[in-house]
Parts: C-alpha cells; sequence; structure tokens
C-alpha cells in the first residue's frame, strides 16, 4: 500500500481516537485553579476559581488576544529549536581532582535493560562488569570494570546531545565513522541537562578524561581510559572496532 | 486533522501570549491553557496510564509556566508544551508500572477504539483496529513518532522537539515505521480512491 494511503489512514485513526477530556471546561477550570494556588503559596491547598474570577480571566484573556494580534508586526525572533532540545552536556571550569566511581553490582544487564528504553551495549573488550546501575529517573545506564587497578565507567543516556556543548566546553572534537564524537582530555565538570536546564541522571561531579559520542540516538559516555583506548572501545561498540 | 489551530493569527497571538507569560502576566498563560488543552490531553493519554491524564495535564502546565523563564523567546510553543506533557505522561507510566518497565509503552493505543459512525469516519470499526493493532506490534521509539506525527498532527521539526530527539532521528523512525507498517498491512478499503 502507498505511505500515502497509510498517512491519511493514520491520521484518520488519530482522529477517532478516544483522547478528549470528558470535560474540557472543567479541566481548564482546574488548571488554572492549580496555576493560581501554585502562584499564591506553594504548598497550599486546592483552590477552586470562583465565578466572577473566571470570568475576569475570560476576558481578560479575549483582550490579550485581541490587543496582541496588533503588535504582529514585531518581527518574530528565529526559533532556535536546536537549542533547547536533545540532551546538553555541558563543560565547566575544570574540577580539580576526579576520581571515576565505579557502579555498585546490583542489576545485570537483562534487568539493567528492562528498565530503560533503549538498547545498551557492552563492550565485549572490557568482559563481565563489577557493577551495572540504572539512574533512579531511569534515563541513564551505567557500567563499570577494574582495568589495571583503575575504574573504567560507561554511562549510555537516552538521548542526542547538542552539538552546542563541543563550542562550550574544552572539547576536542573526533570523527568516528564520520560522526562528531568530544574527547575532554583533562579534568572537567560534567553536568547532564534535560531541556529546561534541569540536571538529570547523576548529580554533577568532577570527570577525568571522558569520551563522548551517539549510537542509534543514544549518548555514549566512557570515562577512564586513555584517548586511543576510548576511541578503540567506542568504534568497537559502533559495530567497527 | 485534530483540532490544530493553524491559521496565522492564531499563531501570532499564540506568539504575543507567549511572551505576555513569559512576562509573569497570568492571563497571557490562561490564554495559552486554552489554546493547548485538548492537545495536551491527548499527548497525556497516549504517552501515559489513561486514568492519570488529568493529573499530567495539571503537572504540565504548570510545569511548563515556572519553565517559561527559560523558554526561549520566538521558539514554537507547542512542541515545547508537548515535551513536557510527554515526559510527565511517561513518568506517570513508569510509577504506574514500575516493575514492568521494559513494557513501557503507549498505553493510550491499548485503549479500545471508539465506535464510529460510517459517516463520521471515512475507516471501518474493523480497519482501525487492523490499524491500530499494527502500530502496536511496532518498537516503541516508532510508536511515539507515530504518535506524535499522526495522533497529535506535530510536523517532523515539532515531533523532534517533542521527542528530544534530532529531527533525521525522527525521519528515519518514521520512514521505518511506515515501511513496516506497509508490509504488515493489508491495503485498506477504508472508502479512500
Amino acid at each position: 500500500m502507498s505511505d500515502d494511503l497509510l498517512t491519511r489512514e493514520l491520521h484518520e485513526l488519530g482522529r477517532t481516537m478516544p483522547l478528549a477530556p470528558a470535560d474540557t471546561d472543567a479541566l481548564t477550570q482546574r488548571v488554572l485553579a492549580r496555576l493560581d494556588e501554585a502562584r499564591r503559596e506553594p504548598a497550599g491547598s486546592v483552590a477552586t476559581a470562583s465565578p466572577a474570577r473566571t470570568r475576569r480571566r475570560r476576558s481578560v484573556a479575549a483582550l490579550a488576544v485581541g490587543v496582541l494580534i496588533a503588535l504582529l508586526l514585531t518581527p518574530p525572533v528565529r526559533a532556535a529549536v536546536a537549542d533547547w532540545f536533545g540532551v546538553i552536556i555541558q563543560s565547566g571550569p575544570p574540577a580539580e581532582e576526579a576520581t571515576v566511581p565505579g557502579v555498585a553490582p546490583g542489576l545485570n544487564l537483562d534487568e539493567a535493560r528492562s528498565l530503560v528504553e533503549f538498547e545498551p551495549v557492552l563492550p565485549a573488550s572490557l568482559g563481565r562488569p563489577d557493577g551495572i546501575d540504572v539512574s533512579p529517573d531511569r534515563q541513564v545506564l551505567s557500567m563499570s570494570w577494574t582495568v589495571d587497578g583503575h575504574t573504567v565507567r560507561l554511562d549510555q543516556f537516552d538521548g542526542s546531545f547538542a552539538p552546542l556543548f563541543l563550542k562550550r566546553g574544552e572539547a576536542e572534537v573526533i570523527l568516528l565513522n564520520g560522526r562528531p564524537a568530544a574527547w575532554f582530555n583533562g579534568p572537567h565538570e560534567l553536568t547532564a541537562l534535560n531541556e529546561y536546564g534541569i540536571e538529570f541522571g547523576a548529580p554533577p561531579r568532577p570527570a577525568g578524561p571522558t569520551l563522548i559520542w551517539e549510537h542509534d540516538d543514544v549518548t555514549l559516555r566512557l570515562e577512564g581510559t586513555d584517548r586511543n583506548r576510548a576511541v578503540e572501545i567506542a568504534l568497537e561498540l559502533l559495530g567497527t572496532g | 486533522m485534530t483540532g490544530r489551530a493553524g491559521t496565522e493569527s492564531v499563531e501570532i497571538a499564540e506568539r504575543v501570549a507567549v511572551e505576555q507569560a513569559r512576562g509573569g502576566d497570568p492571563d497571557a498563560y490562561a490564554v495559552l491553557v486554552r489554546m493547548h488543552l485538548a492537545g495536551a490531553y491527548r499527548a497525556a493519554m497516549l504517552f501515559g496510564p489513561g486514568p492519570d491524564a488529568e493529573d499530567v495535564v495539571q503537572t504540565a502546565f504548570l510545569k511548563a509556566y515556572q519553565a517559561l523563564p527559560r523558554f526561549e523567546a520566538g521558539a514554537a510553543f507547542r512542541p515545547w508544551l508537548m515535551r513536557i506533557v510527554i515526559n510527565e505522561a511517561k513518568n506517570a507510566a513508569r510509577s504506574a508500572d514500575r516493575r514492568r518497565a521494559a513494557t513501557v509503552r503507549l498505553a493510550g493505543l491499548d485503549a479500545r477504539p471508539r465506535s464510529v459512525d460510517p459517516i463520521d469516519s471515512a475507516l471501518s470499526d474493523d480497519r482501525r483496529g487492523e490499524l491500530l493493532a499494527a502500530v502496536r506490534t511496532l518498537p516503541t521509539s516508532q510508536q511515539r513518532v507515530i504518535a506524535c506525527r499522526f495522533f497529535l498532527d506535530l510536523d517532523e521539526r515539532e515531533t523532534a522537539a517533542a521527542l528530544g530527539l534530532p529531527v533525521g532521528t525522527v525521519k528515519s523512525r518514521l520512514h521505518r515505521a511506515l515501511r513496516r507498517l506497509r508490509t504488515r498491512l493489508q491495503p485498506g478499503d477504508g472508502g479512500h480512491t
């Protein structure tokens, strides 16, 4: 069947899915009441919008739309969607001392895999990990090994990093199979931020030499090896090692 | 189409409402809530556990309000809001389904399709059931793209923003998903010519 027919059918399917609120007005009022409440007292009791307040809000809202359409000559600021979507890995000022935290034994790979929404990879050349764990928000799967007495750690994030961070940090850009990867040679502070600028995964910590790259929509971060070994492992995981 | 506000004047009104809401005007934000409530609820139903959809929507609008100062002026509001709703819905699905996270998927697709008067839809109930069953067999990552693109009526760019993926990833997942659906589905007799 043609894509065109299929896409029309899918649109039509979506249109007829039972996904509307039972009472849109009532839900709108509850949303607005909750906002009011949050504005007034961050941890207060639920307040309901009075009819007078609601009427006032409606008229002001209508006015806002009316007046603001008149401002349409203001040139729109260009949308820079790329600036806010995706995982941003931001490199800050150099940290003093970086120790690579090992991952405590807890989960096996199958258990960890069942907790995240991406297919984790395991570099065979490092052998069996000492530990595997998943962050409480289930966005990061981590594993570590001990190699010659040093900890090697691999974090796998569900998401892509924005190229933006490459400009901010002290990173060297390396091409792996033609795709950019970032090598942080010195110690650095590493924080994973989501699109609201909120940290996720683990709290920020000083990090040592680290390679970051992407594979199948997952961002991988390898810490605790030198540059050559990191590239070797990355290429192994990319299937060309 | 799913009730998408698409006219230019509405877009401009939205942009201005966003600007005013960013400036701290609660009434301007109320305009945005009204504009986007239905779409947010659809996303909450699709990506979260259905019974929690109202909670998800309330929390998402609150979080979006609090995050507005970090919203980039001039960016598209709808996909940004959708991203917050979808994340909130996914979190709700995870806590509702804590130990079976491997099956975290689009809970909304489990809803039985409502029976529709044949006059109202070009698709028969049977055909809709077939389509939905085929979509359910896709990997979750592909289901999400299908849901955004066709059930939330976002374009590819907006889908990318709503899911936090590069546009190229959305394109390739969409392509793979449609190819899979095509091989799985016999052509419909759903009234299209």
